[in-house]
C-alpha cells in the first residue's frame, strides 16, 4: 500500500516537473530569439546604423517592440516571429551601414589623426 | 435563450463590420505607403517608411488574431506615417530629378552656360540669376540690399539710402550741404569746395571773364629774378583753381615788363616769369598741355612808361582764356 503511495507520488512529481518544462519550452524560445535581435540591435547602433541604415534600424526596433509587447501577453509564437524579423532587419541594417562607411571618401590629407606631427 | 443567441449574432455581425472596415483602411494605407515607396520614400523619409510599414503590418497581425482595439491604435500610427512618407518622398522625388540631370553636364561646355550676374551659378541652376549670390544658397544673396551700398539690409539702418557700413549703411551727415560730410568739414554750416576742405575761400582774388582771368592782387618776383615771392601764392592757387574748373580750356600765360633796361633781358626775363608762373600752376594740378607761357617783354604796356605808377602796372602777369581748339 505504501509501496503504491510511493509510486503515485513519484508519478506526480515527475508529471509536474514535465507540466512546468512544456510550459516553459514557449517563453525560453522566444526570449532566446529576443535577445538575439536585442543584440544585433545593438551592435547596429553601434555602426551608426540610425544615420546610415535609418530604415531597416527603425523596422527592426519596431518589431523588436512588439515583439516585446507580445512576449508580455504571452503570445510566444508571435513574439518569436516579430523577433525574428527585428533581428533579420538588424543584420540588413549592419550591413547596409557597413557597406556605406566603407564606400565614404577617406579624410583629406592632414586631417587624418594617423599623420604624425612633424 | 433566442435572446442569447440574438445577442450571440449582433456581436459576431459587429465585430465582422469592425474587421472589414479596418481591413479597408488597412488597404488605404498600404497603397499610400506603396506610392511613398515608388517615389523612393526609403530614401528620402526612412523612418516614416519604416513606422508605417511595421504599424500595419502589426495592425494586420492583430485583425487575424481578432484584437481589434490593439488594430486600431497600430492602423492610428501607421496613417500619419504613411501620409508623411509620402508628403516627403514626393518633395525628394523633385529633388532627384536635379540630381539625375547633373552627370549630362560635364558633356555641355561650360563656357557655353549662361551666367547673367556672374556669381558662378549658371542661370539654368540659379534661383536669383540677376543678383549674385553664393552657390551654397543656389545663387541667391543672403539677403537683399535695396541700395546697393554693399550693406544687406538686415543690419542697414538705412535700406533705402546707400551709406558706408561705418555708419551702419546710413550716408555721412552734410548739414550744408556741400558734398563735403559734417565729419570731413572744417565748415559744415558753410558750402565749401572740397579742395578747401569745405570751407569757402576767404577773398576772391580772381575773377573769371569771357576772355582772361583777372587779378585782384599782381603776382610778385623777386626784383629782375623769376621767383614767385610767397604773397601770390594765395592768387595763383585760386587761378589754378580756376583753370582745373575750366576742364581743358588753353590758358595763355603773358609775361610783361615796363621798359627799363634792355629789351632783350626783358623779354627774357618775361618769359621766364611767365614759365615759372606755369610752373607753379601745374605742381598745383593743372594739366601742363593746358597752358601756354608767352614772354613779352615791354611790347605790350597798359600804361605809361614815363611815370613810375606806369611802369608799376606795366610789369604783370596775365592769364588769357583761348579758344578751345576743333
Amino acid at each position: 500500500m505504501s509501496r503504491t503511495r510511493d509510486t503515485e507520488k513519484e508519478l506526480a512529481r515527475r508529471g509536474t516537473i514535465l507540466a512546468c518544462l512544456l510550459l516553459g519550452c514557449g517563453p525560453v524560445t522566444s526570449t532566446r530569439v529576443i535577445d538575439s535581435a536585442d543584440a544585433a540591435l545593438v551592435r547596429t547602433r553601434g555602426t551608426d546604423g540610425d544615420k546610415l541604415a535609418p530604415y531597416e534600424t527603425t523596422l527592426a526596433a519596431l518589431y523588436l517592440a512588439k515583439a516585446r509587447e507580445k512576449q508580455g501577453y504571452a503570445q510566444y509564437e508571435d513574439a518569436e516571429i516579430l523577433a525574428a524579423e527585428a533581428r533579420r532587419f538588424a543584420d540588413a541594417a549592419s550591413l547596409k551601414s557597413g557597406q556605406r562607411r566603407a564606400s565614404e571618401p577617406a579624410p583629406a590629407p592632414g586631417m587624418s589623426s594617423t599623420v604624425p606631427k612633424q | 435563450m433566442t435572446r442569447a443567441l440574438g445577442a450571440f449574432a449582433c456581436v459576431l455581425a459587429l465585430a465582422c463590420a469592425s474587421g472589414s472596415a479596418q481591413r479597408k483602411r488597412a488597404d488605404s494605407i498600404a497603397a499610400e505607403i506603396q506610392t511613398a515607396r515608388e517615389q523612393g520614400g526609403e530614401t528620402c523619409a526612412p523612418r516614416e517608411l519604416a513606422t508605417a510599414e511595421a504599424n500595419l503590418r502589426f495592425a494586420q497581425l492583430e485583425i487575424e488574431r481578432g484584437d481589434s482595439r490593439s488594430a486600431d491604435s497600430h492602423l492610428a500610427l501607421a496613417a500619419p506615417a504613411a501620409r508623411q512618407a509620402a508628403t516627403k518622398s514626393r518633395d525628394c522625388a523633385k529633388l532627384n530629378v536635379v540630381v539625375r540631370e547633373k552627370p549630362a553636364e560635364p558633356s555641355v561646355p561650360r563656357v557655353g552656360v549662361r551666367d547673367t550676374d556672374g556669381d558662378g551659378v549658371p542661370d539654368v541652376d540659379d534661383l536669383c540669376p540677376d543678383v549674385p549670390g553664393p552657390p551654397e544658397r543656389r545663387g541667391c544673396p543672403l539677403f537683399t540690399d535695396r541700395d546697393g551700398d554693399g550693406v544687406s539690409d538686415d543690419i542697414d539702418r538705412c535700406p533705402e539710402r546707400a551709406g558706408p557700413k561705418e555708419n551702419f549703411g546710413c550716408p555721412w551727415p552734410d548739414r550744408d550741404g556741400d558734398t563735403v560730410a559734417d565729419k570731413d568739414d572744417r565748415c559744415p554750416d558753410e558750402p565749401g569746395p572740397v579742395d578747401n576742405q569745405g570751407c569757402p575761400w576767404k577773398s576772391v582774388l580772381i575773377v573769371v571773364r569771357r576772355d582772361r582771368i583777372e587779378l585782384k592782387q599782381q603776382i610778385h618776383f623777386q626784383p629782375n629774378r623769376a621767383i614767385i615771392l610767397s604773397d601770390s601764392f594765395d592768387v595763383l592757387r585760386q587761378v589754378a583753381q580756376a583753370v582745373k574748373d575750366a576742364q581743358g580750356v588753353p590758358v595763355r600765360i603773358e609775361g610783361h615788363t615796363d621798359n627799363v633796361g634792355k629789351r632783350k633781358e626783358n623779354l627774357k626775363l618775361s618769359q621766364q616769369r611767365a614759365d615759372a608762373v606755369k610752373e607753379y600752376l601745374v605742381r598745383e594740378g593743372v594739366e601742363t598741355a593746358q597752358l601756354t607761357a608767352v614772354g613779352y617783354g615791354p611790347k605790350r604796356p597798359i600804361a605809361s612808361n614815363a611815370t613810375r605808377a606806369g611802369r608799376t602796372l606795366n610789369r604783370r602777369v596775365e592769364f588769357r582764356i583761348e579758344e578751345r581748339k576743333k
